[in-house]
């Protein structure tokens, strides 16, 4: 069976979201901090490859975390709270086909405004690349840029799927959006923290303390997974298979928030 | 033949903090034929919206279950057979009306020109061909509402649910939509709908429910109610108290007049005694109760109740 309901949602889902204010102002933000980044790297002292690259894939980060939170939760809310959703739960179509619709509208615009921000910076790091006056320029890895982009884009649908799986149960936007965003926060630093248990500080820590932090680093997302950034602009290397496992880790995440939303969904009512 | 919905025992609970609840629907049980217009008319807060989003699915039953065709109305199945227009109609508006059919059309399954023809088919038959290709948000109320019943007409289902289709709307608004309603019952389709405007259920309707704190009071051909005569009877001068003691409790004054409301089966008995009172008889007129009436009676006596 075609997946037809869930692909005609995730279409009207991308449209909408395109046309929303908030979309528009975050692409144009992030065009703007990519032309400063170029300005700030002719300024600066080192390598302005790498200055580039830097602040290029920040913003790419940058636009797809703003993204991920604000679309995500707000083009829910908005079905709920303008009632448009009553057009489509009225439909012979499961709970479960409206959530993997407007989860695939979100990631698809989410993902195409990544490939526009990612194509914008390559083509900024190729034009300094050439100007660039340096007597031995480093070489750039084209690949790991564009693999670090797609890492970006993993994140940013991870928290897409934090923010749709929240918004399954929450009664405003603004706790969805709180919910979502302290998941993140928790979620970038739950690797450090390990680390730290790991080592001979972690020797001194309460046995109760570093069960709930260890507790937390398995149930919350480990998204420092994700950050490849470093590793593309300093061109270190990144094994495939660590890479694939990564990948699917984050999917997988995914699948289990959706399936999650899902859940929770069914049994909500539409008042 | 089989009932095209069956709402069988439907109660409702809503939560309201920790221990209170609230109860908007009790053991609500009613069948609606196939091919007939069935309104539910009740005022705020009676129970109209949730018996419909509980058919719809958006809402789920404390107790009690209904059935569309047979089929749970749980199941997505069940809504195969169901259109559904809500109250005050809400769109994805940054799409033209042609789009939004298309977009519904899709999620029903249709496919290429079919949904395209079955979409300029239905933007003919609400009027809205020219603005087909107009934003939704530049639609008026009345387009918008046209619009919501040819969406809920796509997939021409057999029975069509709306919530207050007429509310908002200017008379010529209205007008529009029982004549809209009226000719679906032409294509034998089932049509259940719910109003506060008594005036346009009594006007398409073959059969009406009426809905108080979440009980049906009546349930009958509109006719029926109106067509019940009643007595009014005026006398000159204050007699409540005289009425009163002759069993008629009801009895108002107007300016000078002591008016009561006889039944007609009543009516005899009573003449006899106002007659023997020797009553200054000030006039005797037949009449029929209007629905909003009837309705404005059933309130009252489910409230004092």
């Amino acid at each position: 069976m075609k997946p037809r309901a869930e692909i005609a949602l995730a279409w009207v889902t991308l449209k909408e979201g395109m046309r929303e204010r908030a979309f528009m102002g975050i692409m144009t933000f992030a065009l703007l901090l990519l032309i400063a980044s170029g300005v700030i790297a002719d300024l600066s002292i080192g390598n302005i490859l790498k200055v580039t690259q830097d602040l290029g894939l920040s913003a790419v980060s940058f636009t797809g975390l703003l993204l991920a939170f604000f679309m995500g939760t707000h083009l829910i809310a908005k079905d709920l709270d303008k009632r448009s959703i009553y057009m489509v739960l009225s439909k012979p179509m499961g709970r479960g086909s409206y959530i993997a619709g407007k989860y695939g509208g979100l990631v698809a615009l989410v993902g195409l405004s990544l490939a526009f921000i990612t194509l914008f910076m390559l083509v900024a790091t190729f034009y300094f690349y050439k100007t660039s006056r340096l007597y031995f320029p480093p070489q750039i890895a084209w690949g790991k840029l564009v693999l670090a982009s797609i890492f970006i884009f993993l994140e940013a649908s991870l928290i897409l799927a934090l923010s749709v799986f929240f918004s399954s149960f929450a009664s405003s936007p603004l706790l969805a959006l709180f919910l979502t965003l302290a998941v993140y926060l928790v979620g970038e630093s739950t690797h450090q923290v390990s680390e730290i248990l790991h080592s001979p500080l972690g020797q001194r820590t309460s046995p109760v303390l570093k069960a709930l932090a260890m507790g937390a680093f398995y149930i919350f997302p480990d998204l420092s997974l994700l950050d490849l950034k470093a590793a593309a602009v300093h061109n270190l290397p990144l094994p495939p298979l660590r890479l694939m496992k990564t990948a699917l880790y984050a999917i997988c995440y995914i699948l289990a928030l959706l399936i999650l939303a899902t859940f929770i969904f069914k049994k909500r009512e539409m008042k | 033949m089989q009932a095209a919905l069956r709402i069988e025992d439907l109660t409702k609970h809503y939560k309201k903090g920790l221990r209170e609840k609230i109860v908007a629907l009790r053991g609500l049980s009613l069948e609606v034929h196939q091919g007939e217009i069935l309104g539910l008319v009740g005022p705020n807060g009676a129970g109209k919206s949730t018996t419909i989003k509980i058919i719809m699915n958006l809402l789920f039953p404390t107790k009690g279950r209904v059935e569309i065709m047979g089929i749970n109305a749980r199941s997505p199945k069940a809504r195969e057979h169901l259109g559904y227009l809500p109250e005050n109609p809400s769109f994805y508006d940054h799409l033209t009306g042609e789009e939004f059919l298309l977009f519904t059309g899709r999620l029903l399954g249709m496919e290429g020109n079919e949904g395209r023809e079955k979409a300029w088919e239905l933007l003919r038959m609400v009027r809205l061909e020219d603005a087909g290709r107009m934003a939704i948000r530049k639609y008026s109320k009345g387009m918008a509402q046209r619009l919501g019943i040819a969406q809920a007409l796509m997939g021409d289902p057999r029975i069509v649910v709306m919530d207050e289709p007429m509310s908002g709307l200017d008379p010529i608004g209205r007008a529009e939509v029982s004549q809209l309603i009226l000719s679906l019952k032409k294509q034998e389709k089932t049509i259940f709908f719910s109003s506060h405007i008594l005036h346009d259920v009594e006007a398409i309707c073959d059969r009406v429910g009426i809905l108080v704190e979440g009980r049906l009071t009546y349930l009958g051909t509109p006719s029926r109610i109106v067509s019940t005569p009643t007595w009014l009877l005026k006398i000159e001068g204050d007699y409540r108290g005289i009425l009163r003691e002759k069993g008629l409790t009801h009895a108002t004054m107007v300016g000078r007049i002591t008016q009561v409301e006889i039944q007609e089966d009543e009516l005899w008995e009573v003449m006899d005694a106002v007659r023997g009172c020797n009553l200054p008889i000030y006039s005797l007129e037949k009449r029929r109760c209007s629905l909003e009436e009837i309705f404005a009676k059933e309130v009252g006596s489910e409230t004092a109740g």
